[in-house]
């Protein structure tokens, strides 16, 4: 089985029960605003499942390193190998949970336009928009996953007060996306930047973070504990 | 072949594996012997490529060990601790070896499941010291890794779990030849098992010697007190006991045959040395016993 496949697998038992929660809360929330007030002018969506799918890549990328990478070279991978299946599975997922994300606001667009719950705040997402909103999501996911995994590799490698001085680092990517990137909850977004140099200024941090994590984790000691 | 050329691993200013140079051929079971902090756990580490050697090198046939997928494939290290997240249950940490191991045998590790009386269903975390043990046996056996490293294994396990491993091990061994190294304390109970013995001490290699080649070095002497007095006087003792007016000694000393036949006359029994004295002697000079005089 290839290196990403087995970390799908292993994840599957926590993204399936985590996505059910994350649109059950959706759903009763909106439902309590929208039969309280009659309509909704925000995006619920996007306040939950945006910041769900940031936070639960941010974990993903400490429990990389501190759960996973231990297990795959006990079953006889290389960290190299490790790094490249969990760079597939990483991308795939980051790529996963911004769709969701997207998706997951056209649908609930749809839905209160349907029992005419939408109010004159909320973010309404033509077809065109789809494919923006993924764009500001995406390089978020990707970021937010590379930090976590380069501040727990800190941690997993140095002492704790180095770790400390690596984490600054890694949060950089999740900082920069999430400044010049991040959409609120009315679909905006509030740095003031081009969209093609926050892209840039975003992924360029990113990259230069996931260059880091590689040459962190590249001939790492692995250690007896969960780190 | 293996092969340990001028391994040192230091963790800052300690040295835990100092300069050792061991060539290991293939295909047989070695016992990895030294006391507490001699470096055995480091020297394997490095080995398996869980850690990079801070200089020297270890080669399987030539190539490069660190980081190489081929020798990784190969490569089977069960530490002590075991390598699995506690959360996971023992059938989830069999089946990510299922997934990722070429040679893992799944029908074996329900046998051995079954042999060590482990629940498939349980958690890591819920497990005995010994429970735990047993599945990083189970790993160890059913992954079926040309290269298998056993880090203290038996730890916990009671004596029939000991037992039980020691035979399965045998038994996969002779039914599927490959490299196994063994690290333990447990030395009387195992040394059958091993066809070589290397001892470290202090970070360095102290011996490596094939098990019957060691045996011979020195010999255990029986008899009436006074003629076992009379014979081994002036030799190295490694260890005796009394029982009566019988006493046993171990010496470090090979005899010969002329010795031997002199002995007999006098009453005296001979018999092979204890891989345990000998490890004794030779890790602990302070403690060794005055020759007899």
């Amino acid at each position: 089985m290839s290196m990403h496949g087995a970390l799908f697998r292993i994840y599957r038992p926590i993204i399936i029960p985590f996505a059910a929660i994350l649109l059950t809360a959706d759903l009763l929330v909106t439902g309590v605003v929208v039969g309280g007030n009659g309509e909704i002018g925000f995006s619920m969506w996007l306040v939950l499942a945006g910041s769900a799918a940031k936070y639960w890549l941010l974990v993903v990328g400490i429990m990389l390193v501190v759960m996973q990478l231990r297990v795959f070279l006990a079953n006889g991978r290389t960290r190299h190998e490790f790094l490249a299946g969990a760079g597939v599975f990483g991308l795939i997922a980051s790529a996963t949970f911004a769709a969701v994300v997207v998706l997951g606001h056209a649908l609930e667009g749809a839905v209160l336009d349907a029992i005419g719950g939408r109010g004159d705040g909320y973010p309404v997402l033509s077809v065109g928009g789809l494919l923006g909103e993924f764009g500001q999501v995406f390089p978020e996911t990707i970021a937010y996953l590379i930090s976590g995994a380069l501040i727990s590799a800190g941690f997993y490698r140095w002492r704790p007060w180095i770790g400390l001085v690596v984490m600054i680092g890694g949060a950089v990517p999740a900082g920069v996306a999430d400044s010049l990137l991040g959409i609120d909850e009315f679909g905006v977004v509030p740095a003031h930047l081009p969209y093609a140099a926050a892209l840039a200024l975003s992924l360029a941090a990113t990259a230069l973070a996931a260059l880091a994590f590689q040459r962190v984790i590249g001939d790492v000691a692995i250690r007896r504990t969960a780190g | 072949m293996i092969e340990l050329r001028d391994l040192t691993v230091r963790y800052g200013s300690t040295v835990a594996v100092d300069d050792v140079s061991l060539d290991l051929p293939t295909g047989k079971i070695y016992g990895l012997l030294g006391r507490n902090g001699s470096g055995k756990t480091s020297l394997l580490s490095a080995l398996a490529s869980y850690r990079r050697p801070t200089r020297g090198s270890v080669r399987f046939d030539g190539a490069d060990a660190f980081e190489d997928p081929a020798v990784m494939r190969q490569t089977c290290f069960v530490r002590d601790t075991l390598d699995v997240n506690d959360a996971e249950r023992v059938r989830g940490v069999l089946a990510v070896a299922g997934w990722l191991r070429p040679g893992w045998d799944q029908d074996y590790a329900d046998r051995l499941l079954d042999l060590f009386e482990l629940e498939p269903r349980k958690r890591i975390s819920a497990l005995s010291r010994g429970q735990r043990s047993a599945v990083g046996a189970v790993l160890g056996l059913a992954s079926r890794a040309p290269l298998t490293i056993l880090d203290e294994t038996y730890l916990g396990m009671d004596a029939v779990a000991r037992s039980n491993f020691y035979r399965e091990l045998l038994a996969d061994y002779l039914a599927h030849p490959r490299t196994i190294i063994l690290s333990t304390h447990l030395i009387e109970e195992v040394a059958d098992l091993f066809e070589r013995v290397i001892i470290l001490d202090h970070g360095r290699l102290l011996l490596h010697e094939e098990t019957d080649e060691l045996r011979g070095r020195g010999i255990t002497v029986t008899g009436p007190a006074d003629a076992v007095e009379a014979f081994a006087g002036g030799h190295p003792v490694l260890g005796e006991q009394s029982l009566g007016g019988v006493r046993a000694v171990t010496l470090d000393w090979r005899p010969e045959p002329a010795d031997v036949a002199r002995g007999e006359a006098a009453g005296l029994t001979f018999g092979p040395v204890g891989i345990q004295d000998l490890f004794i002697h030779l890790t602990s000079p302070s403690k060794r016993l005055e020759a007899i005089r």
